[in-house]
């Protein structure tokens, strides 16, 4: 009954991508969409996946918002600080290892995303839950969260995936 | 000349300037950073032609220039870290 | 006064972009370029896309230019992130080229 729910809100939004790029709101056009995105839907969930994708990849409308919110103010704020880093010319960089408190595959990946989007940082290897990542010499992120034992700010957000 | 049209030269001449890069670059790993690069800019000159002239069957294009350029960066960077073995 | 709105936009995003063009030529080693050039592209195409939007209006046109926006925004950082893992695991270390 989940999987049907997901299968449904999917259909729904392939429709509206397909009405934007044909630019059009008409009758059939509304009905052409509704037709592809559903044999488009079946057609890779019965050939195409290995396994059940659409359970394992859930995410909650909240938890996008809040994430999306986050990281628009940390891509900002990291364009700011790569511009006093370029003026003053600093190039020393590390690689530090880092061991995530969470165990769910998708919001690790999501991290890990996310730390390549925002301040002097890179994920360069994910081994499990110990991501290895390439920062600025006088990043203090996540060599402090390593020894104070509590969890970034973007894990707080990413939690509530974790149950 | 417009400020679009204005925009569209800034952004031809950080074009060449990354390709410098490019040709300069000592590893491999710098032009492939060039190419990433220059797809991004290209991105965006398709977006002000289609509003410069109106037309926005080019936007398609541009959607199209992502898909491929995001496909090729990191078909050639799986190829290298793999030393030509695709197997 | 919208259209003004969207003109201070994009010459924020030329402004980022040439201090990205900058990067690339003033630092001397790989890793400290990718970590500064991905960080730059990334805020100077988000900035002039959303000037882009708000030029165009309320059309067909601003929703493909969005739809291109979470495109780019969802495959710039998974390419970054492809460039530095080919490098790092073909055994390029840090400082490798002002050390030789």
């Amino acid at each position: 009954m989940k999987k049907l729910a997901h299968s449904i809100s999917f259909i729904f939004i392939f429709t509206g991508i397909w009405l934007i790029f044909n630019e059009s709101m008409a009758f059939s056009q509304i009905l052409a969409g509704l037709f592809f995105s559903t044999v488009s839907i079946l057609f890779t969930n019965r050939y195409l996946l290995e396994n059940d994708y659409l359970t394992a990849y859930s995410i909650k409308p909240e938890v996008l918002f809040y994430y999306i919110t986050y990281l628009f103010l940390q891509i900002y704020r990291s364009g700011i600080s790569a511009i006093f880093k370029i003026i003053k010319g600093q190039d020393a960089v590390k690689i530090i290892e880092y061991e995530t408190c969470m165990s769910n595959d998708l919001a690790i990946c999501l991290l890990a995303n996310a730390i390549t989007l925002t301040p002097g940082t890179v994920t360069i290897g994910k081994n499990g839950r110990l991501l290895q990542i390439l920062a600025f010499q006088d990043e203090n992120t996540f060599t402090d969260i390593t020894e104070g034992k509590t969890c970034s700010p973007y894990e707080m957000i990413l939690r509530s995936l974790d149950s | 000349m417009t400020f679009l049209e204005t925009t569209l030269f800034v952004i031809a001449i950080y074009i060449v300037l990354v390709l410098v890069r490019v040709i300069l670059g000592p590893t491999i790993w710098d032009r492939l950073l060039g190419l990433n690069a220059i797809s991004a800019k290209i991105i965006m000159s398709i977006i002000i032609l289609s509003l410069i002239t109106g037309q926005s069957y080019l936007l398609d294009v541009a959607l199209v220039y992502a898909l491929l350029g995001f496909i090729s960066t990191v078909l050639i960077a799986r190829f290298i870290e793999k030393k030509g073995d695709i197997s | 006064m919208i259209d003004f709105l969207a003109y201070l936009l994009i010459v924020i995003a030329l402004i980022f972009m040439s201090l990205g063009v900058i990067g690339l030529f003033r630092f001397k080693d790989f890793y400290s370029r990718i970590l500064i050039s991905s960080k730059i592209e990334t805020v100077g195409f988000l900035t002039i896309m959303i000037g882009f939007i708000i030029l165009s209006g309320l059309s067909y046109a601003a929703m493909k230019i969005l739809l291109i926006t979470i495109l780019v925004m969802i495959t710039n950082p998974l390419s970054t992130h492809a460039i530095a893992r080919s490098a790092f695991l073909s055994g390029y270390t840090i400082n490798q080229e002002t050390r030789l």
